[in-house]
């Protein structure tokens, strides 16, 4: 009898502690894989979170990685001196855009050594840290500089010195920590690494570190720098990178992934539960978002098209359909502004609910967010029966066919307000456009097959070992 | 004496981002003068094309930005909407939601403390942001409107307990021209505690107000006891004067 697959799944500030698209996908993954025995290796900020997922039984092992932790060292470098020499050579080629060779400084650094003093005390290590204040910060005191190396670097430390959880495959669902970790797991063990992105890491950082107050001039070109290379290390050591979309496979290739190992697997869809929702006429003309109440989702471009198309069709009504707890200032704003365009009759918060209610009788679905990948709510749209309008964000060019009537840039009601107008006046050439987005949902976008293709991934890496 | 390229010329040096750091660099002697003079002299208006993304977030990173600086941005961001590069598009979004987030995370806070105590200078405070932020939106959406009704509503609720004044009054009328009411902006400005003669900006808002009425005969006796502030308008209100007065600067 043949000993089951043990995959580790390295995730980073995501399941089973975060709710949300990233979490849920995981706990999908694992509960339609039953074949395979799944490690979870989470990495945290913070301990002694709380879990919000019952764990599946074929979660054999979950391990914690706390990043802010502090760690003894229980082991030593092989060669110190070569080994900061390797690291020296390493930041060089990184800074100069060519191939760097993290698997020697990986190899000279064993589980249980953990160098946050010997990176400075060490002869190379202050050199560099010296180098780099003098190119970057020669205007500001050196105190800053070092503190902000420090804090930056730390975390990579216990990262690279924790030792790794044993399994044939490691599949990391992040680059970043996530990705380091696993790069880590690979040169160590031997075992191939798969990376799945559901958005691009580094871009995702960099966005948040731009916005960030207190991280300013040259620390925040670091932290950038950081996650960039932490990325592009991640796409060199995987043996396959796997993206939701083809727009985010080229970005993934612009930064270095091979071409040869990148691979485009698109999220799915509970198919069955979606198809068969049975769709009843409803007097009106119903207009619904699905999503949770929260400035990235839009609401507010949401209720100013509701107005215009309103003021069109007496007959609408409108529905914010998910969760309005998680910001309940921005809640407010938008209950003040339903009232303030006089729409409470007609505009409905429905809070948390089964969806496939709504989607049994709604005329149009529409998405007004600012940032997306790859949103699965047009999906269980199109394979309800329901067009679809939307922003032009992540996915939603290709989801939507490139058609510019349904698709409008952010934050314009107007144009949001004009496509779903069309729908209302063309219903027998919407029949047609429905009927074909719901075959191309149901042939390309079935969750079984997604998960089937981890599957066969995993067996063929397994197979290769 | 080097070129004025010279930060082309290595990749190791240090670039100072600012006027302000190549200045530091300068006195601390790590760079030459050169490099201050390219860097303060190499700034140009944010609102030209193409469009200094990394000069835009220099300047959102700043938290507490005037209204002026919102505007422009907002300027800026709305033409990079509309961009085809994703990633660009989605900056604008994002920082449009930052900028709206400031305003709403400044309202937040002063109505947290208005539940305790109805302080008029924090309603003044409040409608004063509304009024900020239905700036901020093209004129006639629909999002400019509500937050031009939550001005009016709390400049009216200011009212109603008795604390209004001048100031508040010339913000009512503002808000009530960019709603489109005109007739009660008249009767606001003709109720203003300040003789409309005697004040450049009650004269160029009742101007406004008249030509929006088209009451042209009133425009043109407004106009001439405006041109005896004409030292203190600015070129904008110079030139909705000329509008007014249908003067042809060609």
């Amino acid at each position: 009898m043949t000993r089951r697959a043990r995959v580790c799944l390295i995730l980073e500030g995501s399941y089973p502690y975060i709710t949300g698209g990233v979490s849920s996908w995981m706990h999908e993954l694992i509960t339609e894989i039953p074949e395979v025995d799944f490690v979870v290796y989470s990495i945290s900020p913070k301990a002694d979170q709380k879990i919000r997922y019952q764990l599946p039984k074929n979660v054999v092992e979950h391990r914690d990685l706390v990043l802010s932790s502090i760690r003894r060292s229980r082991r030593r470098s092989p060669d110190k001196q070569k080994l900061f020499e390797r690291i020296r050579d390493f930041h060089t080629n990184m800074e100069a855009g060519a191939s760097a060779d993290f698997t020697s400084v990986a190899e000279l650094m064993p589980a249980g050594y953990y160098p946050y003093r010997d990176a400075f005390t060490h002869d190379v290590g202050w050199e560099m840290i010296a180098a780099g204040n003098h190119r970057h910060n020669p205007i500001y005191p050196f105190s800053d500089y070092f503190w902000a190396w420090k804090s930056a670097h730390d975390m990579l430390f216990t990262i690279i010195g924790t030792e790794v959880p044993e399994a044939d495959i490691y599949h990391a669902i992040s680059t970043g920590y996530a990705g380091l970790a696993g790069a880590v797991a690979k040169i160590r063990t031997g075992k191939p690494l798969v990376l799945t992105e559901h958005g691009l890491y580094h871009k995702e950082r960099e966005m948040e570190i731009r916005r960030v107050r207190f991280i300013r001039g040259y620390q925040r070109d670091m932290w950038i720098k950081l996650y960039d290379g932490l990325s592009r290390l991640a796409y060199q050591q995987s043996e396959l990178v796997i993206s939701l979309f083809e727009y985010n496979r080229r970005l993934q290739i612009e930064l270095g992934a091979t071409e040869e190992r990148t691979r485009v697997i698109a999220n799915g869809i509970d198919i069955e539960r979606f198809s068969s929702v049975e769709r009843v006429h409803r007097d009106g003309f119903h207009v619904g978002l699905v999503g949770r109440v929260v400035p990235i989702k839009d609401i507010k471009t949401f209720i100013a098209m509701s107005r215009i198309v309103k003021e069109r069709y007496p007959d609408a009504e409108f529905y914010c359909i998910g969760p309005t707890d998680e910001d309940p200032a921005y809640f407010e704003a938008c209950r003040t502004m339903v009232k303030s365009f006089r729409l409470e009759e007609c505009f409905h918060f429905t809070g948390r609910v089964e969806v496939t209610l709504y989607y049994a009788f709604l005329d149009v679905l529409l998405l007004t967010s600012v940032r997306e990948a790859q949103p699965l709510v047009i999906l269980e749209a199109y394979a309800s029966g329901i067009p679809v309008v939307a922003t032009s964000v992540g996915n939603v060019g290709e989801l939507l066919d490139y058609d510019e009537r349904f698709i409008s840039p952010s934050k314009d009601p107007q144009k949001l307000a004009t496509a779903v107008a069309y729908i209302r006046e063309h219903p027998n050439e919407m029949d047609g456009i429905v009927a074909r987005n719901r075959q191309k949902t149901i042939r390309f976008y079935d969750r079984r097959e997604v998960f089937k293709s981890y599957l066969e991934i995993y067996e063929s890496l397994r197979g290769g070992q | 004496m080097a070129g004025f390229d010279f930060f082309r010329q290595t990749g190791h040096q240090f670039t100072p981002k600012t006027s302000n750091g190549a200045l530091k660099a300068l006195a601390a002697h790590i760079l030459p003068a050169e490099a201050y003079v390219y860097v303060a002299t190499s700034t140009r208006p944010l609102d030209e094309e193409p469009y200094d993304i990394d000069q835009i977030e220099r300047i959102l990173g700043r938290e507490n930005l005037d209204i002026d600086t919102n505007l422009l941005l907002m300027k800026i961001l709305e033409r990079l909407l509309r961009r085809p590069e994703q990633e660009v598009a989605l900056f604008a979004a994002e920082s449009i939601n930052l900028i709206e987030g400031r305003y709403a995370k400044r309202i937040e806070d002063i109505k947290e403390g208005l539940d305790e105590s109805a302080d008029p200078g924090s309603v003044r405070e409040l409608a004063g942001l509304y009024s900020e932020l239905s700036r901020l939106y093209p004129p006639h959406s629909s999002l400019r409107g509500f937050y031009l009704h939550e001005a009016y509503r709390w400049l009216k609720s200011l009212r109603d307990s008795g604390q209004f004044g001048a100031e508040e009054s010339l913000r009512l009328i503002r808000v009530l021209i960019d709603l489109g009411l005109y007739d009660q902006a008249a009767s606001e400005i003709a109720n203003h505690p300040i003789a409309a003669g005697e004040d450049r900006e009650i004269l160029l808002l009742e101007a406004e107000v008249e030509f929006q009425r088209h009451h042209y005969s009133r425009i043109g006796e407004l106009c001439r006891r405006l041109d005896e502030h004409s030292e203190s308008l600015n070129a904008r209100e110079r030139s909705m004067v000329e509008c007014w007065l249908g003067v042809d600067d060609s």
